[in-house]
């Protein structure tokens, strides 16, 4: 960006002098912060290697000195200049131009111009704790909203105390209290709300806030994650929401990776609220590479109306942001996936380019969270290098699943064993949950609507926050285990998330009748029908058909007796009866169905028996 | 029919005075009678990677399952386990099943259950009473098919009671017939000492507290035991009045098919007992237990008897030589008691036990109707059943799918089946569910057992005392209804059989650090961890239900609400139900509502064998990690 004004004011600008002034012309001058108060200016090349530099960095555009906070002309030999002290959050710029002689002598080609903001450390509200009086940062956008916090983290720290002190602990509940300058602490604080500057954790969500409504500035933190740069794949992700639009119409921010220590180098992966498009053309991701400050949008499957992230983003709304990054000597590959839609982006090195911005940025093992406006909110954030099996198998995406991806309720032998829990998914890699969080596991236990089924498996569907941890089915219903495996509430079953267990019914087609006719038309027929349940198949109805029509087709006889005391006649045994003058001659045989037997002074029988003639 | 001796039938058929006595025993399980008996076995255990110690066969292999009423009355269901099943696959879905012993696949869902030792390791369990129990007769039984211990010894308040060896135990069969209380060890008390012999009349019980088996290890296998009871049993004889059997293989007789509803034999019995103090009485478990009475009660055992007398009888008495014929196994039902001390019992056979239980979720594919009665049957535990069938018997059907329903007893089903198919069911005189098929059943070429007649022939006596013969109604045209079921073998043609109701899953962030030993009882103080501040009053959707914090989980059992009573105070109130809260809105000051509290109410910390722990609310370290700064991208 240049500044043309400069000249026009003041600044003792002065044309080159150079006899082929674009001989002496710098391709670029770049300027790497290496701090909040410490930045190194990189003179590009020239086509005449000049013998020294000249230039100015000064917080005001007219390199006059004029009202200037922080004015610092300079002369260097070899065009890379070190600045300290420089003023934390200042925005300073420079003009640098290249000489044929020494010392700023000689003669000279024409000014390159830049402009860099120095970072900011963000907690200048102080480390605060939470367990007395809170003191949140003047830099808030949200008074009301951090006094309702302060209060909660009063009540809480209160409740502790009591807590503490009504198991004997007094002291410690006392020594908790007031230590609002201590550092990194080892100890647990014994509370779920902190809060430090642009930053507060509350409620297990890390809250980054943008006080700036100029979408230049960011609130950014920056973490190492040590995790290993050797390798050439890596997955990043974050769990992203906004609050609702009623409290910040305008919402923003996201990740960063391979970033410097401050913030001002890396890649990083915006998210804002349709709300917050500036324009139609505006997107709600965009992935921007950043070097020293100077932002490059880089260019991404978007640019297709296809490619368009359809629905946008809204507030109140849980993101899901992971991110496949590829990295060869030439190209960075950046695969964005917002709850699954995914978007690509590419930065392609330039080839012998000693631009920085037009170089690729070297892995590092720092991340950042960002907001770009008003208050952005963490649920957890991830990095983990792959390799490279893991992304050609596809499953790269699926690495975090949540904290309990690789849990399970183990049912086989009745005692429900849980196992794996807190295991993190990838040994390698980093997750962060912003405070211990107490997460449902919600046990259902139910029937089928209809009485047989065959089901195949439980399932949550596309909502991979919930994870089914065990099941256990039969026939007739299932018994399953389901985790909220993000860190806030979700919806198991509501809007277009499902919960249910698939597989198929065991249906019953309709009836069919199997009967043959009759042997004659002239025959009186004597109709009998048998309605089954069980048999399901014209062979098996087929028989039972047969033997009805057998045994039951010719006149059937049921005779009662009383018979002399017998005790050891069974229902079943097969019995004659000789009674000639009842037309029984002894041949027929009787299959007993009834025997009563009793003894009262004595022992009396009696017994039904039917006729058989199979 | 009752396995009579040949003179003994003779007796009956050429007799012109055949002299028949009876008897009545009755038999108590403690087991039944006492409450809040303890048992205490070792559990097979592992330890997981974590060095967790767990007992994954707590559930299946129970020890208190050994004191459950209405054991199998034999071995013969064994579940398989790794290493411990014989080589060799047989169908279970076949109409014949020929091995001593079944074996299914375990699951939770498991009605019946049994206890096993660790590998190697013999059986060493002890039933500890509250109070005193009056026995004397002990059964055990192992489930043969995981092994035979070579030994076993039976203690009593400590003391060595009997100790025998493998001979003891009632083997899968005799002489190639089935044993139907296979496993079985009995010692009886006989006044003096305890052995295998039981006495000619029952011995009076003594009084115990405690009973324990051990039994040898068997190497390389477990040992199962499917019982230990202490019996109280008794002649009930000399109260007697008479008896009243009622056997049927179908409620209907006249029907035109002959199986229509299967029903239970009944025993009708007339006691009386006219002592000053009464001394048959109605039991109950609040009751000493006194040796000079003698109980009614739901379960009791009853076996009424009649007594043949005849030459070739194995028992004696006064009246000489007899043979005791056993009329059923029957369950004690209903009483009454007249004011003069006249009693009116009725009870039913096993049929009973089989109408009071409900009918575990089976579902089977392909499997023939005899198999599927084996596994309904199976399934609770009932293994004194026989299926008879013809060799070649195609009245055995098998339904493409058949599956129990939950609304239905184990009866139920067995009518159903036997219904479709014309099967009879009905307990024979030793207590075993005999199965007939229809091919068996009315086959005119089985071997008569009886013959009646109206006038003597050669040396038999008439034996008709009355005649009724009806003639049934016939059928010519017969039409028989079936049904056709289907289902998809598809994977891509499934569709959602269950649907979860709307419903939230909860994560609340700990507010306060929780403590290992903060117990049951205690709360875990949360903040829902929310999307929208206006979310914040959001509690979990269930009053109990499992956190799972840090490789903890814990259950809970109520949600704390705070309201302001009428009185203006405020009030903390543990809720477990809508119920609960719809009851403190009435408590609550007019307009006032019922507020979380953010506090949830440990039931158990731990659970599902995880670990406790000490849980920490850590924000300030969280926040103090990163570093935070204002940049300027441009």
């Amino acid at each position: 960006m240049r500044y043309w004004e400069w000249y026009m004011i003041n600044g003792g600008y002065t044309e080159p002098t150079a006899p082929v002034p674009a001989n002496y012309n710098l391709q670029f001058v770049s300027v790497i912060v290496t701090s909040p108060t410490e930045a190194t200016i990189v003179a590009g090349p020239t086509t005449t290697t000049p013998a020294s530099y000249s230039g100015t960095a000064s917080t005001e555009p007219n390199f006059s000195g004029f009202s200037a906070i922080d004015h610092r002309p300079f002369t260097d030999p070899d065009g890379i200049i070190f600045l300290t002290g420089l003023i934390p959050g200042m925005k300073y710029y420079l003009r640098m131009r290249a000489h044929s002689g020494t010392g700023g002598t000689g003669t000279y080609g024409e000014y390159a111009y830049e402009a860099f903001t120095m970072p900011k450390a963000a907690n200048v509200g102080g480390v605060t704790s939470t367990t007395s009086s809170t003191t949140t940062p003047s830099t808030t956008t949200a008074e009301t909203d951090a006094l309702d916090r302060a209060k909660l983290a009063k009540i809480l720290a209160d409740e502790y105390a009591a807590l503490l002190a009504a198991q004997g602990n007094l002291s410690n509940a006392l020594g908790d209290s007031g230590d609002s300058t201590s550092a990194m602490s080892t100890l647990p604080t014994g509370s779920s709300y902190a809060v430090s500057g642009n930053r507060e954790v509350n409620r297990s969500v890390f809250i980054l806030s943008n006080k700036y409504k100029d979408r230049e500035k960011y609130a950014l933190v920056t973490k190492n994650t040590n995790i290993s740069t050797a390798y050439k794949k890596y997955a990043f992700g974050a769990g992203i929401f906004f609050e609702s639009s009623t409290i910040n119409p305008l919402s923003g921010g996201g990740i960063g990776f391979f970033t410097n220590s401050i913030g001002t180098t890396g890649y990083f992966i915006e998210i804002q609220t349709d709300s917050s498009n500036k324009d139609t053309k505006d997107k709600s991701i965009k992935i921007y590479k950043v070097v020293n400050g100077k932002k490059k949008l880089l260019p991404d499957s978007q640019d297709g109306e296809n490619g368009k992230l359809y629905g946008g983003v809204i507030h109140s709304t849980q993101y899901k942001l992971d991110v496949n990054v590829e990295v060869t000597t030439s190209t960075t590959v950046i695969d964005v996936y917002i709850n699954n839609f995914k978007i690509s982006a590419a930065d392609v090195a330039t080839p012998g380019t000693t631009n920085p911005l037009e170089q690729l940025i070297a892995p590092t093992s720092n991340f950042a969270m960002f907001s770009a406006l008003n208050i952005t909110k963490f649920d957890y954030v991830y990095a983990i290098p792959l390799e490279t099996n893991q992304t050609n198998d596809g499953i790269s995406r699926s690495l975090y699943s949540g904290q309990y991806a690789a849990s399970t309720i183990n049912f086989l032998y009745g005692e429900k064993v849980a196992s794996n829990f807190n295991a993190p998914s990838s040994k390698v890699g980093w997750l962060e949950e912003f405070g211990t969080v107490a997460r449902e596991l919600r046990k259902v236990k139910v029937n089928f609507a209809l009485p047989a089924a065959l089901p195949l498996y439980a399932s949550t569907g596309v909502n991979r926050y919930a994870s089914i941890l065990g099941s256990r089915f039969s026939n007739h219903g299932a018994e399953i285990y389901v985790l909220n495996n993000a860190g806030t509430f979700i919806p198991l079953q509501a809007e277009a998330h499902n919960f249910f267990v698939e597989g198929t019914y065991v249906s019953e087609n309709g009836q069919h009748e199997y009967t043959e006719t009759t042997p004659s038309e002239y025959t009186m027929l004597e109709p009998a029908t048998f309605q089954s349940m069980w048999i399901q198949s014209e062979a098996d109805a087929k028989s039972l058909f047969t033997w009805i029509k057998n045994q039951w087709s010719k006149q059937q006889q049921s005779i009662n007796m009383d018979i002399f005391g017998n005790p050891a006649i069974e229902v079943g045994d097969i019995i004659t009866v000789n009674y000639p003058k009842n037309n029984l001659d002894g041949t027929q045989k009787f299959l007993v169905t009834n025997v009563n037997t009793q003894f009262q002074e004595g022992v009396s029988t009696s017994i039904t028996a039917r006729s058989i003639y199979s | 029919m009752y396995p009579l001796e040949p003179v003994a039938k003779t007796t009956l058929e050429q007799n012109t005075s055949v002299s028949m006595g009876s008897s009545l025993r009755f038999e108590y399980n403690m087991n039944s009678m006492i409450d809040n008996i303890t048992v205490s076995g070792a559990d097979i255990t592992k330890t997981d990677s974590s060095g967790q110690t767990y007992t994954p066969f707590k559930k299946l292999f129970p020890v208190d399952s050994i004191i459950k009423p209405f054991r199998p009355q034999g071995a013969g269901l064994k579940y398989a386990i790794s290493g411990d099943v014989d080589s060799g696959w047989k169908n279970p879905r076949s109409i014949d099943y020929i091995p001593n012993f079944r074996i299914y696949y375990p699951g939770v869902d498991t009605t019946y259950k049994y206890y096993i030792s660790a590998l190697n390791t013999g059986i060493d369990v002890t039933i500890t009473y509250p109070k005193t129990i009056l026995t004397n007769k002990i059964v055990a039984r192992f489930e043969l098919s995981h092994s035979t211990p070579a030994t076993w010894t039976i203690f009593g308040n400590g003391s060595q009671l009997a100790t025998g060896s493998s001979s003891a135990i009632v083997p899968f069969t005799t002489n190639g017939n089935k044993n139907y209380d296979a496993g079985t060890v009995t010692i009886y008390y006989n006044g003096t000492s305890w052995s295998t012999t039981e006495p000619a009349t029952p011995a009076a019980p003594v009084s115990l507290t405690s009973v324990k088996i051990t039994s040898s290890g068997v190497s390389g296998k477990y040992v199962g035991l499917i019982e230990l009871s202490p019996k109280w049993y008794l002649d009930a004889t000399e109260h007697l009045v008479s008896f009243d059997i009622s056997k049927e293989s179908s409620t209907s007789s006249e029907d035109l098919m002959p199986v229509g509803k299967v029903s239970a034999n009944s025993l009708s019995v007339s006691l009386i007992s006219y002592e000053a103090t009464r001394k048959m009485i109605s039991y109950d478990k609040t009751f000493t237990l006194d040796p000079s009475k003698i109980y009614l009660y739901k379960q009791m055992e009853i076996k009424p008897f009649i007594k043949l007398y005849n030459s070739s009888g194995s028992l004696t008495d006064s009246m000489g030589k007899y043979d005791n014929i056993l009329q059923g196994v029957f369950y004690g039902d209903t009483w009454s008691f007249s004011e003069h001390g006249d009693i009116s019992l009725t009870a039913l056979d096993g049929a009973k036990i089989l109408q009071e239980t409900m009918a575990p979720p089976l579902f089977c594919e392909n499997y023939s109707i005899t198999a599927i009665i084996r596994r309904l049957l199976d399934s609770v535990g009932f293994t004194n059943y026989k299926i008879n069938i013809k060799t070649s018997d195609d009245s055995i059907i098998t339904p493409r799918y058949w599956w129990s329903d939950n609304t239905k007893t184990v009866w139920d089903c067995l009518q159903e089946l036997c219904r479709d198919t014309q099967m009879t069911a009905v307990f024979s005189y030793n207590n075993v569910l005999q199965f007939y098929s229809r091919n068996w059943i009315f086959d005119a070429t089985r071997t008569t057992n009886w013959s009646f007649r109206s006038e003597s022939s050669g040396s038999d006596l008439p034996n008709i005392l009355s005649f009724n013969k009806n003639d049934l109604p016939s059928a010519n045209q017969v039409k028989v209804f079936w049904n056709s079921v289907s289902t998809s073998n598809y994977v891509q043609s499934a569709q959602d059989i269950w649907k979860s109701d709307p419903y939230f899953l909860g994560a609340m962030a700990l507010n306060n650090d929780l403590l290992s030993t903060t117990g049951p009882g205690g709360y875990i103080n949360l903040s829902p961890s929310v999307v929208n501040p206006e979310e914040l009053g959001l509690t979990l959707y269930n009053y109990a239900g499992y956190l799972v914090i840090g490789s903890e989980i814990i259950e809970y059992d109520a949600v704390q609400f705070e309201y302001v009573d009428l009185n203006g105070t405020k009030q903390f109130v543990d809720l477990t139900s809508k119920t609960d809260n719809n009851k403190y809105l009435g408590l609550a000051i007019q307009g006032g509502a019922l507020a979380p509290s953010g506090k949830y109410r440990i039931k158990t910390r731990g659970a599902l064998n995880t670990k406790i722990e000490t849980h920490y609310a850590a924000a300030q370290n969280i926040i103090d990690s990163w570093s935070g700064y204002e940049v300027t991208w441009v």
